[in-house]
């Protein structure tokens, strides 16, 4: 990916500006952004609405999801005071933030598309309608978006700052990080937690306006983060080949951590859907039951929902049991690749069903969006990865042993 | 290591040593009558427990209503205390983090006796406490098992399997300490360390196998912290009754019982440095970050009780909802706003740097917290029950002398094992101590907060 090849020396320094993207690269997503844009225009003038908005929701959820968690998990590795892989291990966890502000905007989408997925507009619940009307919902998520989307920016800077970096750059004592990321970082936390429970009650529970669970706003994003850790490992596997011999990305320890993260955070996930599922199965109350019963005891969706669930956990739990699959990059990889098809899959399960329960609607609006976002995405990324990649290509940062 | 040129300030191996050996020293008059007045509480417990066996649950406040009250408080409390030992040696452990080395031993010791204090109470509340064993599955001519679909009997795996694995943690992690206390120790204590230590000489091999186990052990735990006091957590929610039945029950009761359990070792702790002058080895570095575990959990669990009753709110059931509005302004109501103050309220000043290297204030802090997590329990369990379905079972709920005095048993059965523990054995580990010692030394020098004088 980067265009550099000069031979590996034991102080060398890179900029994110001499760092260059490949054209090809570029390009791709390029035109996948425009690919998905026609094919959006395309299904709303053929009719497709309901389906468009549908597929907007799911995208806008995770690549959301893994945007904002990675920004949260940036926050944890301060307050751990985590240095396993020195700056890298910030870079990369902070490199998806310019697609927030994108989040943000594509958020205000739904208003558009809102009679086409919140059932409860067109057909009100009997006193529901405090919390389940337009406009506070649009206010209310939209203000929690606005919010977690300017302190993230917020912290990041400061975690771009020389004071940061110094600190980051020796893992060897118990030194604090320093104080602007002191405060930011655990505000940051409890915004994650706060505004993704938000959304994921009203962006996801309220499309089955009946069906409620606790746990739900903890399991969506418990979700988010695990998605955002696998993508983390992803990038790391790809750009510790395509980097110059030595980079971070290259240690076998350094994605030893980042498989950790991959196996642990999995475990974690199912845990908050075994928790939820357990209680609804014994209880057995049918308010409680019908939304898993139509997703995993009946056709169409059973086996989409099973393959989410072995994707997300099953394969990482069992391949990512032992120490040499973790460090094994082509094995660390793939497990981190099918877990975000998998997370992509359990979002769409988790939305689509409520408003479709009979008939999976897949076809070329649903994927030509998903590249269309893939693609925006990727653009959004392309700064934040040539901080990443100009930090991994650089050793004259320490890391700890 | 850069810090190898520099000259050695701060602690040495010896003084690790000298430190934790002094407190294994003869304890003193003081001593003695603290521990005996623990064992006089616990000797006051069992009578009326004893009582309660002949006469019957009658002398329990236990009548139409709650018929779980005092006694599974107390249980899921006891448990809860016992969450933050494994936290601290198995999950921190792989997390590879520097600061629980002065504190795991005793968290660790608290664990097993807080299990062993939790683990009482099932058996005291039962009519008949001989047939305890009929939780276990045991063999029988008529092959009967206990019912495995009751969450009851999940519980008596899940804590027997806890015990289990916390009593080898502990023991496993005392060797090589056990071992130095040995060498210096004479009489029934040398018999006594001789036996625990195991052979041990630290030699090479000896460290590489102890290093492999500890690690497997720390593997094998970590999924119990929380799987625990998730499986306590439903004998509760797998009922369908209102303020029992909720999906987020799981990992609210583990944050819970972390938040309850390092605020406990924080309460054991502060006073124990203070005696026994163990400033240089459990520093304000480690108080800090116990504390800022306590701040984590305690956000954890107000998010739990904010996230429950939006959702009770939201779903607008009616019973549910009653219930809840008998939770807050209910003949019991002040339980719930003594849980909002203990749990939510008063642990956020440990935002503040400050105050969590303010061992006076912290201190403080814990013992709210002590009462607010016995109180959490209480409400959830006894509370809940006070409304259900039926308004002719409503009744509230009243605990007699029994009850009340078997309660203050358990912290007297706590605490003097406890005592008993930290005077004999070594109560702070002077082997991790010696491995971080780098660290420890830093935290002496307190140059670690940029920016706070």
């Amino acid at each position: 990916m980067s265009s550099h090849s000069e031979p590996s020396k034991p102080a060398r320094s890179i900029s994110p500006d001499d760092v260059k993207i490949p054209a090809g690269v570029v390009g791709t997503l390029g035109v996948l952004t425009a690919v998905g844009v026609v094919a959006f225009i395309a299904a709303l003038t053929a009719g497709l609405s309901q389906r468009v908005w549908e597929i907007f929701l799911v995208n806008l959820l995770f690549f959301l999801g893994v945007a904002q968690a990675g920004v949260a998990a940036s926050a944890a590795f301060y307050l751990t005071q985590a240095r396993w892989a020195g700056q890298v291990q910030y870079r990369l966890a902070e490199a998806f933030i310019a697609f927030l502000p994108v989040g943000f905007i594509l958020f205000w989408g739904l208003y558009v598309g809102r009679t086409e997925i919140f059932p409860w507009i067109l057909h009100p619940i009997a006193n529901k309608e405090t919390w389940l009307n337009t406009p506070f919902l649009f206010a209310r998520d939209g203000l929690g978006l606005f919010i977690i989307t300017v302190l993230s920016f917020w912290f990041v800077k400061a975690s771009r700052s020389e004071e940061a970096l110094e600190w980051v750059a020796d893992g060897n004592n118990i030194k604090m990080p320093p104080r602007a990321i002191r405060r930011l970082a655990p505000a940051i936390g409890i915004a994650y937690v706060l505004v993704y429970s938000l959304l994921a009650f009203d962006l996801v529970m309220s499309l089955s306006p009946l069906w409620k669970s606790s746990l739900f706003g903890w399991y969506f994003f418990a979700g988010a983060w695990w998605s955002a850790l696998a993508m983390m490992a992803l990038i790391a596997v790809l750009l510790g080949r395509r980097l110059p011999s030595g980079n971070v990305f290259s240690r076998p320890k350094v994605l030893h951590d980042y498989g950790k993260l991959v196996f642990a955070f999995s475990v974690f996930w199912v845990y908050t859907l075994f928790a939820q599922y357990i209680v609804i199965w014994y209880g057995d109350i049918p308010i409680e039951t019908f939304f898993i019963v139509v997703r995993d005891h009946y056709m169409p969706w059973l086996p989409l929902s099973w393959s989410a669930f072995v994707l997300i956990w099953v394969i990482p739990f069992t391949v990512l049991m032992g120490a040499r699959p973790k460090r094994t990059p082509a094995i660390l990889g793939t497990v981190a690749f099918l877990g975000m098809i998998g997370l992509w899959l359990e979002r769409y399960v988790l939305v689509v069903p409520s408003l479709s329960p009979h008939k999976v609607p897949f076809g070329w609006v649903e994927a030509l969006m998903t590249l269309g976002f893939l693609g925006l995405f990727g653009l959004c990324s392309l700064p934040g990865m040539r901080r990443v990649i100009a930090a991994a290509s650089s050793t004259a940062v320490g890391e700890s042993e | 290591m850069a810090a190898a040129a520099e000259p050695v300030s701060g602690p040495t191996y010896a003084d690790i040593d000298r430190g934790v050996r002094k407190i294994m020293e003869a304890p003193g008059f003081v001593y003695w009558v603290w521990v005996g007045f623990c064992f006089t509480l616990v000797a006051i417990a069992a009578a009326l427990w004893t009582r309660q066996i002949y006469v019957g649950l009658g002398v329990t406040g236990l009548r139409q209503g709650p018929m779980w009250a005092m006694y599974i408080t107390n249980f899921v409390f006891w448990v809860g205390i016992a969450h933050s030992g494994t936290l601290i040696s198995a999950i921190l452990y792989l997390f590879r983090t520097r600061w629980r080395t002065a504190v795991y031993r005793v968290a660790e010791t608290m664990t097993l006796f807080a299990v062993l204090t939790a683990g009482l109470f099932p058996i005291i509340h039962v009519g008949r406490p001989w047939y305890a064993y009929w939780l276990l599955p045991y063999p029988n001519e008529r092959s009967l098992q206990p019912d495995f679909r009751s969450p009851l009997v999940w519980d008596a795996f899940a804590v027997s399997t806890y015990l289990t694995i916390s009593a080898l943690f502990l023991v496993m992690g005392l060797i090589p300490d056990v071992a130095n206390a040995r060498d210096v120790a004479k009489g029934w204590r040398k018999t006594l360390y001789t036996i625990l230590s195991l052979g041990w000489r630290g030699t090479d091999t000896q460290w590489q196998h102890w290093s492999m186990a500890y690690l497997l052990l720390a593997g094998l735990a970590t999924p119990l912290v929380l799987s625990v006091h998730s499986v306590v957590s439903w004998d509760f929610a797998m009922a369908q009754l209102p303020g029992w039945h909720s999906t987020i029950f799981a990992p609210y009761f583990v944050a819970g019982a972390i938040f309850s359990g390092v605020a406990m070792v924080l309460t054991l702790l502060i006073p124990m440095r203070k005696i026994m002058h163990l400033e240089d080895l459990v520093t304000e570095w480690h108080i800090d970050n116990l504390a800022k575990v306590v701040l984590l959990t305690s956000l954890i669990v107000s998010y739990s009780y904010g996230v429950e009753s939006f959702i009770v709110w939201y779903g607008k059931d009616p019973i549910e909802m009653m219930t809840f509005h008998e939770r807050y302004f209910g003949p019991h109501g002040w339980v719930f706003w003594v849980c909002i103050f203990c749990n939510c309220i008063a642990p956020l000043p440990l935002f503040s740097p400050r105050v969590r290297r303010n061992t006076v204030v912290l201190f403080i802090i814990t013992i709210f917290v002590n009462i607010g997590m016995w109180f959490e329990r209480f409400m959830i369990i006894a509370v809940s029950q006070e409304n259900n379905f039926n308004p002719s079972q409503w009744a509230i709920y009243h605990p007699s002398i029994t009850e009340i005095m078997i309660t203050v048993g358990s912290f007297a059965w706590f605490l003097g094992l406890f005592s008993l523990f930290a005077r004999f054995m070594p109560i702070i580990s002077m082997t991790e101590l010696k491995e971080g010692i780098h660290w420890l030394r830093e935290a002496v020098r307190d140059d670690y907060y940029p920016g706070l004088k």
